[in-house]
């Protein structure tokens, strides 16, 4: 077992190491770089412009970049952003949490509502429910974030419930604090909702199937021939069984944490990791892209990693095999 | 199963029939759309829909005066133009082959058709949704080609090689795969400058979409390929000595074919929304030219979405279209399954 969880490390670790790679040969590959921009500014001077090429090592090789990058990121330095000036392990550290915040309570919501649904819907498999839940999942499969997104800023403006894009309100600097939390939750619950809608379809599809199929095992009837009470059927044979596709989604849920949100950031003017990422990326600010995307890709392999493990631990069939 | 066009229109069910039809009618855009995708009306800036009435002579346009320009309310001035079918209008080239200037409908200047209401240039959204759709179909379809034909050698080599060399390529892929899409998509817009010719563009979407897609799609054939492998026919055929193509092509890709026309119909909704959003995100096509993802992104403004709502049905032909490849897949799948089991009966 350790065995593999280190040598899963390892291969992350060389995954990681290509996904930099590839990320600073994509950087280096687009033309210009951040000084461009004010290259082509007639106020700044062409010395300028080369003594903060020199600063920020733009004019080095490509191989001497990277390495200097590497060496910095091995001491826990993930470099200087250009356009905010500040170290870019400030700023990913001052998005992320407003991301996770985002993200973590859409996740809660899908999968608070989801699963119970879809359990609910597969026993009553056809009925009334089961079959508009269906279609609703269809629905939410195939809309695409930014679209719903833009129809949440629609009923926010229409109906006036909820405060339109951003994550405070303007006064909120002088309001007491338990006012400033109600604020953020205010701005918070659209955003969320649209995210959790999103993700609704995929889970409610998926463990409805999942529930079906675990109904259907013999097992199933076995355990209410012994006449075992409905409580433990419910629990031990037919949700922990039903529930052993999920982990694996789980992890991907856990892996676009970070980034699965940006369309969603942007629209609604949520001051995330998404917003940072565009912006960074559009202006070419070469360490910020690398750090988020170090970040992003992180948290992806460290979801199939834990959902491996869960699935491990949850599924004797898995370790046996194992 | 019934065979001929009946047979094939019953396979593919509704959703697949109305995606030829939405696809053939794209295709025909030119002489279709009542204008060119560009033709402005700066004097009739979100211009609401326009249907043509009974009137004098037939079917008759009602022509709109601006009568509030802040505002943009319109009311009718009274006045009209007939309705024409088969008429000469602006002169187009379809599929840079036939050069005409016939047109579905016309309506002459001052008057114009608006279907579904004009954009901030007047220009007819209607129009602008069907070239939409027929870049959406054309870059989805290229793309998927590209990942497809990507994503099945690698799944195949890996799969049928084995060893380092699976090893190495299944790497690769989790490497793309493990870079989130979003981002992956902007830097690898980032490579190509800004202010290129839409073909340029359009190329570099496809590839960059293709880019990402063939990773999930080897690994699914890999998959298929291992499990194939340890089936007795072709354990059979290694037995008897068959060479590695005579495998491949023989055995292997023909007992996959159908579940990978279901994974590649699948795959086809995440082209169509990853060129939509980054057109969204202005990387993608640029204004002129239209794409569904930059006709939704005009109206991201609060006060566009009030006064023009009907821009948004761009948001709602990109649903349209995902719902339906969702649905022929899922068709396409229940088909194959009772093929199967059909398969598995008596013989």
């Amino acid at each position: 077992m350790i065995r593999a969880v280190l040598l899963r490390l390892s291969h992350m670790a060389l995954v990681l190491l290509g996904i930099v790679f590839l990320s600073f040969v994509m950087m280096d590959f687009a033309p210009g770089d951040f000084l461009s921009q004010m290259a082509m500014n007639p106020q700044i001077s062409p010395r300028v412009i080369a003594a903060l090429k020199e600063q920020y090592g733009l004019g080095l090789p490509f191989f001497t970049q990277f390495l200097h990058w590497m060496w910095a990121l091995l001491h826990g330095d993930l470099g200087y952003s250009f356009s905010y000036h500040v170290p870019v392990s400030d700023l990913i550290g001052q998005r992320v949490p407003m991301t996770l915040l985002l993200t973590v309570s859409a996740v809660l919501v899908a999968w608070g509502a989801a699963l119970p649904l879809a359990v609910y819907g597969a026993r009553r498999k056809g009925g009334l429910v089961d079959r508009s839940l269906l279609s609703f999942s269809y629905l939410s499969i195939s809309v695409p974030s930014f679209f719903l997104a833009l129809l949440g800023l629609l009923l926010a403006e229409k109906t006036g419930w909820f405060p339109i894009g951003g994550a405070r309100s303007a006064l909120s600097a002088q309001a007491t604090t338990g006012d400033r939390f109600f604020d953020l939750l205010h701005h918070l619950v659209l955003p969320a909702l649209t995210l959790a809608l999103g993700s609704f379809g995929v889970l409610y599809r998926l463990m409805r199937s999942s529930v079906l199929e675990i109904l259907a095992q013999p097992f199933m009837t076995a355990a209410r021939g012994r006449g075992l009470l409905e409580r433990i059927i419910f629990w031990r044979y037919l949700f922990r069984n039903a529930v052993n596709p999920l982990v694996t989604l789980f992890g991907m849920e856990l892996g676009g944490l970070l980034s699965g949100a940006a369309f969603t950031e942007m629209i609604f003017g949520w001051p995330g990791m998404g917003r940072l990422m565009l912006h960074a990326v559009m202006t070419r600010d070469l360490y910020l892209v690398m750090g988020g995307v170090l970040m992003g890709a992180i948290l992806l392999l460290l979801g199939n990693l834990l959902s491996d493990l869960m699935l491990y631990l949850l599924d004797p069939r898995v370790r046996e095999g194992a | 199963m019934t065979r001929g066009w009946r047979g094939f229109f019953r396979r593919i069910g509704i959703s697949g029939t109305m995606l030829l039809v939405l696809g053939t009618t794209s295709l025909f855009a030119e002489f279709l759309a009542p204008y060119r995708y560009d033709a402005v009306r700066f004097d009739l800036p979100y211009a609401p829909a326009v249907w043509p009435t009974f009137g004098k002579g037939g079917l008759v346009v009602p022509v709109l005066t601006l009568r509030d320009p802040v505002r943009r309310r319109y009311v009718p001035s009274g006045q009209t133009v007939p309705l024409r079918f088969f008429c000469r209008g602006e002169a187009y080239t379809m599929w840079g082959l036939v050069r005409s200037t016939r047109h579905l409908v016309c309506a002459r200047a001052p008057g114009r058709l608006y279907l579904m209401g004009g954009d901030l240039f007047g220009r007819d959204v209607f129009s602008r949704l069907l070239y939409g759709m027929r870049f959406s179909f054309l870059l989805s379809l290229i793309g998927v080609a590209i990942s497809f034909s990507i994503g099945t050698v690698v799944g195949l080599v890996a799969g049928y090689a084995g060893g380092w060399t699976d090893r190495i390529l299944m790497r690769l892929s989790e490497i793309v795969m493990a870079v989130p899409a979003l981002y992956l998509l902007m830097g690898l817009r980032s490579i190509v400058p800004y202010g290129l010719s839409s073909e340029a563009i359009t190329l570099i979407i496809t590839g960059s979409l293709a880019f990402i897609g063939w990773a999930s799609l080897s690994r699914v054939v890999r998959g298929l390929v291992l499990s194939l492998s340890r089936r007795d026919f072709v354990l059979a055929a290694v037995g008897a000595g068959a060479s590695p193509a005579r495998i491949i092509f023989r055995h292997l890709l023909p007992n996959m074919s159908y579940y990978l026309l279901v994974s590649v119909t699948l795959s086809i909704p995440a082209f169509i929304v990853g060129e939509a959003g980054l057109s969204f995100l202005g990387l993608g096509l640029s204004e002129p030219h239209p794409s569904l993802g930059n006709i939704l992104s005009e109206s991201q403004s609060l006060e566009t979405m009030n006064s023009a709502p009907w821009l948004l049905a761009s948001g709602g032909l990109i649903v349209l279209l995902v719902v339906l490849f969702n649905r022929l897949g899922d068709v396409l799948r229940e088909a194959s399954e009772e093929m199967e089991g059909r398969g598995r009966g008596p013989s």
